[in-house]
């Protein structure tokens, strides 16, 4: 679902992202670990289309993302580390919004029900989004995702921040995701969550993938130590 | 369809902002307010030309009821300046004359322009040319308002608002954190903001537009004819003006403190600096002297012409032997002989001597109305004072056609009196009028 070619981009002479090469396929959780500037981000916003790369290709369901931006979006759900919403309109308004731009028209039944499967507390739903927690917010995210029927999900950094509680309640939404067919790729810095919930992880360093292993194949301490290697080499 | 999905959202989001009731709420209350002064100041300026002529038409009825009174023997005639059938009487003394007016063009009430300043009536006689304004501003509100009108607010005020609305559209997103979910969405990001502020530059035009209309109706302004249709598409040209600077000022990616700043500035720039500047300009390359210099340019011709006030009616009977009859004739006609040559005279050496002060008005008029084209404020003042009529252009001709009607009026009643021929009730339907 995700394919990931050869991809390489610099700034100025800062080279974020090289070669890199990966596959996310249906069912999947793809856990890319990496320190700050390892070219995590990067990477998404080559998947969105945000950044144009130099060399290789990044594909969405078999459409090159360079060359059709916006069909490969209808496919996805993106959300970002700090998941902003429109704080004035409510859980169910902003959910109608963004579905909204990707053409499905939802009823506030509709849009009340998605959020509610994505956990999100009822009574929540009708209260502004400025009253919410960024877990809140990231149900709202995930909603739309279940709305639009998305086949990939780009998260970055989606648990930074949250309380464990939190961070464990939105693992079983991405599994749960997993399990309807998904393909996810989830950037992070949490090695625990990406052993628990990711199929595969990628150990990205100064913009290249040093290392892709399935997650089943390590214990939480083999992936420190591998982890720690890389970044100190 | 997405178009009407980005609107109703942005309504739903927009709805819920405080800057957006403060214009919805106060931008109509003051055209409202703005619209009502104007209606006022028309209506007030309507009942004293209604009155004026009233008091006209009255006064030359009585006359002619008199004169047929005094043809038929009824009454007598105590003394020369009571006779109605005398040219003085008729033409010159008491309620005499007759009162030119620029009448209120139909979009008057919008723009105040130059009318503090000039006239919109005045009485002509067979020596004077006088023009009046009305004693006071009856209306309380305009006591304490002075000159505000529709044409201040929508010139001045309405771009603030504008500013209000739509400085941060884009900006917004990227403080809030939107930006980047609007943009990994199936919509060209450049789409939806363009339609975001399309959406919020219609929805200010249309609180102006809607608000003039209403307003219009309720004050008796008629806007659904050609002159409304004219005043909305400047509305709009002149909202587009000024949200295509937000939408500028959105596309550099600076914050929204940058943006509304820069906004302001260039409020100040349009507004003040460049009608400042324009000012300084015409005023430096077409200096017009002083009216201090004009009174005293005034006084001057009229001493002269009093200094040599004998040998002046001399030369002109000397010069016009066919209009003064010699002889025993009544101690007025010798008197108003006199009066009338005078002031002729000063007239002419008058109109001389404005000619230095009026080619230089001229010229920065002129100077003026080209550079305006700097400021789309100032073209739109000059625009809407000119469709109200109260453009200094048009107020200014009042004189002109003050002195057209006097030539007439002299030369109906002038010849008559030269001869000393008196008139007949019947002739009184002949005396000219402006309205005719």
């Amino acid at each position: 679902m995700i394919e990931v070619k050869n991809l390489t981009k610099s700034f100025g002479n800062t080279v974020a992202v090289k070669n890199m090469t990966f596959n996310v396929d249906k069912g999947e959780i793809y856990c890319l670990l990496g320190a700050n500037g390892a070219g995590k981000t990067t990477t998404i916003n080559l998947l969105l289309n945000l950044v144009q790369p130099e060399n290789g290709n990044a594909k969405i369901g078999g459409m090159n993302t360079d060359d059709y931006p916006l069909k490969t979006k209808q496919k996805l759900t993106y959300i970002p580390e700090n998941l902003s919403l429109y704080p004035s309109l409510s859980g169910v308004e902003n959910l109608r919004f963004f579905s909204g731009l990707s053409g499905i028209k939802l009823s506030n039944n509709d849009a009340a029900s998605y959020l509610k499967e994505a956990g999100l507390q009822l009574d929540a739903a009708d209260k502004r989004v400025g009253v919410y927690s960024k877990g809140m917010r990231q149900k709202v995210a995930i909603a739309l995702a279940l709305a639009r029927k998305s086949k990939v999900l780009l998260l970055d950094e989606p648990t930074s921040g949250l309380d464990p509680a939190a961070s464990s309640d939105f693992a079983m939404l991405l599994t749960d995701m997993k399990e309807r067919g998904a393909a996810i790729l989830m950037a992070t810095h949490d090695l625990f969550r990406a052993k628990e919930t990711g199929t595969k992880i990628g150990i990205m360093n100064k913009g290249t993938l040093v290392e892709e292993l399935a997650a089943t194949d390590v214990t939480h301490s083999d992936l420190e130590k591998i982890y720690l290697n890389h970044m100190r080499a | 369809m997405m178009m009407t999905h980005i609107f109703s959202f942005e309504w739903l989001h927009i709805r819920k902002s405080g800057a957006f009731w403060g214009t919805a709420i106060v931008l109509p209350l003051l055209i409202g307010f703005s619209l009502y002064l104007g209606s006022e100041r028309t209506a007030q300026q309507e009942e004293t030309i209604t009155q004026l002529r009233i008091a006209e038409t009255s006064f030359y009825e009585e006359m002619r009821s008199q004169l047929e009174a005094i043809e038929s023997g009824d009454a007598e005639v105590n003394a020369w300046f009571q006779n109605p059938a005398n040219p003085l009487v008729l033409g010159q003394f008491g309620e005499a004359g007759r009162h030119i007016f620029l009448e209120p063009k139909p979009l008057a009430p919008l723009a105040a322009g130059q009318l503090d300043i000039l006239p919109y009536y005045g009485r002509v006689t067979l020596t004077n040319l006088q023009p009046l304004r009305d004693n006071a501003l009856e209306n309380p509100f305009m006591q304490v308002s002075g000159s505000f009108d529709f044409a201040f607010v929508l010139v001045w005020i309405v771009p603030l608002f504008i500013i209000v609305m739509g400085y941060n559209v884009i900006s917004s997103e990227r403080e809030r954190g939107t930006y980047s979910l609007l943009q990994s969405q199936p919509v060209s990001i450049r789409s939806i903001l363009v339609q975001k502020m399309i959406f919020r530059f219609l929805l200010i035009l249309g609180i102006i537009i809607l608000s003039l209309l209403v307003w219009s109706a309720l004050f008796s302004i008629e806007l659904f004819n050609i002159h409304g249709l004219q005043l909305i598409g400047v509305i709009s040209l002149y909202a587009a003006f000024w949200f295509t600077l937000c939408a500028l000022f959105n596309l550099f990616q600076t914050s929204s403190a940058v943006n509304a700043v820069g906004l302001t500035g260039l409020w100040v720039i349009f507004l003040l600096i460049i009608p400042s500047i324009i000012s300084l300009i015409v005023t430096s390359l077409h200096p017009v002297p002083s009216r201090a210099l004009w009174i005293t340019e005034q006084r001057t011709i009229q001493q002269a012409v009093e200094a040599d006030g004998a040998e002046l009616f001399d030369l002109w009977v000397v010069d016009h032997p066919e209009e003064f009859v010699e002889g025993d004739t009544p101690q007025f006609y010798n008197t108003w002989m006199r009066r009338f040559v005078w002031a002729q005279t000063i007239a002419e050496r008058e109109r001389e001597a404005e000619r230095q002060f009026e080619e230089p008005r001229e010229r920065q008029a002129q100077l003026a109305s080209r550079l305006r084209v700097l400021s789309p404020p100032m073209t739109l003042q000059a625009w809407l004072e000119r469709k109200a009529g109260t453009d200094t252009a048009r107020l200014r001709s009042l004189e002109n056609e003050m002195r057209a009607f006097q030539q007439e009026w002299q030369e109906f009643f002038l010849p008559r009196f030269q001869r000393l021929e008196f008139f007949t009730s019947d002739e009184l339907t002949e005396i000219p009028s402006p309205d005719l």
